[in-house]
């Protein structure tokens, strides 16, 4: 059983709080990713878990043991670090057998485990060589074998595929997300990177300056942001937001006074029951449409067209603001003509200002 | 006027040849010119023009080796053949330099990586303090070491004079190999540890191997520094545990100077510092050079 579950966990350096009375629980066999900017607290938070920071107050508990005072070496946790971390003078052979035998095991079992993680992670023919004489991705796939090679109840890793290339940042992705699903052991992954978020992780938990903002599938974090922060930092492009308010006529005003649109029925009664008045309307490029027939919320005009190959991202003027549209790639609208538009208000996103919480 | 490739690049290549063996030349020709006198019977170190090429202008002669081992001057033909000063006073120099190179690079080491590795409160400041005795021209603290020498009993003794070349030698470790541990991501030894070792553990079985030609190389710099010191050795250990300057020094003799002795008392001193240099030469430039650059 590899439950991790961390409790109030707290880590100051000085005067700076790096993480803030976080909690979280991951599963046995979960693939959770740790998302956020840098500084969020993140990496602090998995080194906390490795027992290389020891936390400022709050518990972790690792397998329903307390892990707190143990050394990294006796949490039975493997970590792979962003930047490999490959012992030089080694050949891949030894760095992968080091944990091995730093656990006094036997050579015969040192060398079957070695040769059998190397098969499975196919760099066999690469166990002669030194760090020096190996690709990046080489080098990556080592240090993985070397966490492997231990069977150890999680694995923890800090940014590992942030030094590849795209192309084999992609490959390595789907491997690591199929090698996950085969060992079935718990993994904590540190990122910044919300495209590699949301295509790894069972869950994410979104952190920001020290504070977890949410913890959810990739599909709720990005359908339902808790909090503006995670609004706009999950997206590609990200969810425009813009302060508006409630008036007389059930129409939702942007305090610019610049636009307003006439909101459907069940989404004005929630927000009349929440009673907030300061409001943020949050738009994903996936609702605006153009209106084609059915009655318009607004009148846009087209500034910018982003082909893309796949679909075309249009930035559109709404009164004082730009929003993003995202249409099918074969049409084509003229700058600055004056469009339409729709926005699907099943799927907007209303948010309290003062809070910066999701009322709906 | 246009060059062709070909021969516009043999043209810099002697010229480079040729600046490197100018400047050769002038740091070599005086090691030469002794190692020359040290191979001259009495006679011949004097003359005018002097002459520089064995077996063409002069004949070799050992005797001067002869004379930096034993008591050749002796009066009579027994004491002659009994070893001189000289075997003392170099095994003294091995220990004294020797024994202080190895604690400064090893205290120096360990100090280094705490510094690079830990928080340590007031550290700039630490630091700061480290370096700056070696702000001081050391002439300046020469009384203030000997009284204090004087009343520690310190004088006159092996660990006294170690005790000085080390902690003299110290700051140079402690700041190029801290320089050198920064360069080195932290990473190595939290994957150890991680592994199951200690800390003291991944330090020996991952730091130091990676650390060890930027030790060497600051240990020919400490060395060379403590080997070749004669101002404070010779005024604290005139007659007990001295090492060889002060001895060269007291050989220079008195009426005639005696050129090819003391040509070959240097000859011979210099030669365990070469020996050592030349072994660890590979080290010596990725050593000094890997402070210098910071990531």
């Amino acid at each position: 059983m590899a439950e991790i579950e961390i409790t109030q966990l707290s880590k100051r350096f000085g005067e700076m709080v790096a993480v803030r009375d976080l909690d979280l629980r991951i599963a046995d066999g979960e693939f959770l990713v740790l998302l956020g900017p840098s500084g969020c607290g993140k990496t602090t938070t998995l080194r906390t878990i490795a027992g290389l920071e020891r936390q400022s107050s709050g518990d972790i508990r690792i397998g329903s043991r307390l892990v707190n005072h143990l050394p990294p070496g006796e949490r039975d946790i493997a970590m792979v670090f962003q930047f490999y971390a490959l012992y030089p003078h080694l050949t891949a052979f030894d760095n992968i057998a080091f944990p091995l035998r730093a656990q006094r095991t036997p050579p015969a079992e040192v060398a079957q485990r070695v040769r059998a993680t190397a098969r499975t992670l196919q760099i066999e023919h690469l166990l002669r060589r030194r760090p020096k004489q190996l690709s990046g991705g080489e080098q990556q796939r080592v240090a993985l074998g070397r966490a492997m090679v231990r069977r150890p109840q999680v694995f923890l890793m800090d940014e590992p595929l942030t030094n590849l290339d795209a192309a084999l940042r992609i490959d390595m992705r789907a491997e690591l997300k199929h090698l996950q699903q085969e060992l079935a052991t718990t993994m904590v992954y540190v990122t910044h990177d919300q495209t590699e978020a949301m295509s790894l992780g069972h869950r994410i938990a979104v952190m920001n300056r020290g504070v977890l903002q949410q913890v959810g599938t990739p599909l709720e974090v990005y359908r339902r942001p808790a909090t503006l922060f995670v609004a706009s930092f999950i997206g590609s492009p990200p969810m425009r937001l813009i302060d508006c308010r409630l008036d007389a006529s059930s129409r939702l005003v942007d305090t610019l006074g610049t636009f307003g649109f006439t909101l459907d029925e069940p989404l004005y009664n929630r927000l009349r029951a929440s009673g907030v008045q300061q409001l943020v309307l949050g738009v994903r490029p996936e609702e605006v449409s153009l209106a084609n027939g059915r009655p318009a919320d607004a009148q846009a005009i087209v500034t910018r067209r982003e082909p893309l190959g796949d679909e075309t991202i249009y930035d559109v003027q709404v009164g004082q603001h730009t929003l993003q549209m995202r249409t099918p790639p074969a049409l084509r609208l003229a700058l600055n003509e004056q469009v339409p538009i729709r926005f699907d208000q099943q799927a907007l996103r209303l948010f309290d200002r003062a809070t910066e919480r999701l009322i709906n | 006027m246009r060059y062709r490739t070909q021969e516009r690049s043999l043209l810099n290549e002697m010229l480079f040849w040729f600046a490197l063996a100018l400047a050769l030349l002038f740091f070599l020709f005086p090691l030469y010119w002794m190692l020359v006198t040290s191979l001259k019977q009495r006679a011949e170190v004097n003359l005018l023009p002097p002459t520089f090429l064995p077996f063409v202008d002069f004949t070799p002669t050992t005797v001067n080796y002869q004379a930096v081992f034993t008591r050749a001057n002796a009066a009579d033909a027994d004491a002659a053949r009994s070893i001189s000063a000289f075997p003392l006073h170099l095994f003294n120099s091995v220990v004294i330099a020797g024994g202080a190179t190895v604690l400064a690079v090893m205290l120096g080491t360990l100090a280094a990586y705490a510094f690079s590795r830990f928080r340590i409160r007031g550290e700039a400041d630490l630091l700061f303090f480290i370096l700056s005795t070696r702000m001081l021209p050391p002439i300046v603290v020469l009384i203030p070491i000997f009284l204090m020498f004087s009343s520690a009993n310190l004088r006159e003794s092996y660990v006294g004079i170690t005790l000085l070349y080390l902690t003299s030698g110290l700051p140079f470790v402690v700041w190029m190999m801290k320089g050198f541990f920064d360069e080195i991501p932290r990473e190595y030894e939290e994957a150890a540890m991680t592994d199951g070792y200690s800390r003291l553990e991944a330090i020996w079985k991952i730091v130091l191997p990676e650390a060890l030609p930027a030790m060497l190389a600051t240990a020919v710099f400490v060395l060379i520094t403590s080997w070749n010191e004669f101002v404070f050795v010779q005024l604290l250990n005139p007659s007990r545990a001295t090492t060889v300057p002060p001895f060269l020094y007291a050989i220079i003799g008195y009426g005639q100077i005696e050129w090819g002795r003391m040509a070959a008392t240097s000859v011979v001193f210099l030669l365990p510092v070469v020996i050592f240099t030349f072994l660890v030469r590979n080290h010596l430039l990725r050593g000094v050079t890997f402070g210098a650059v910071r990531r």
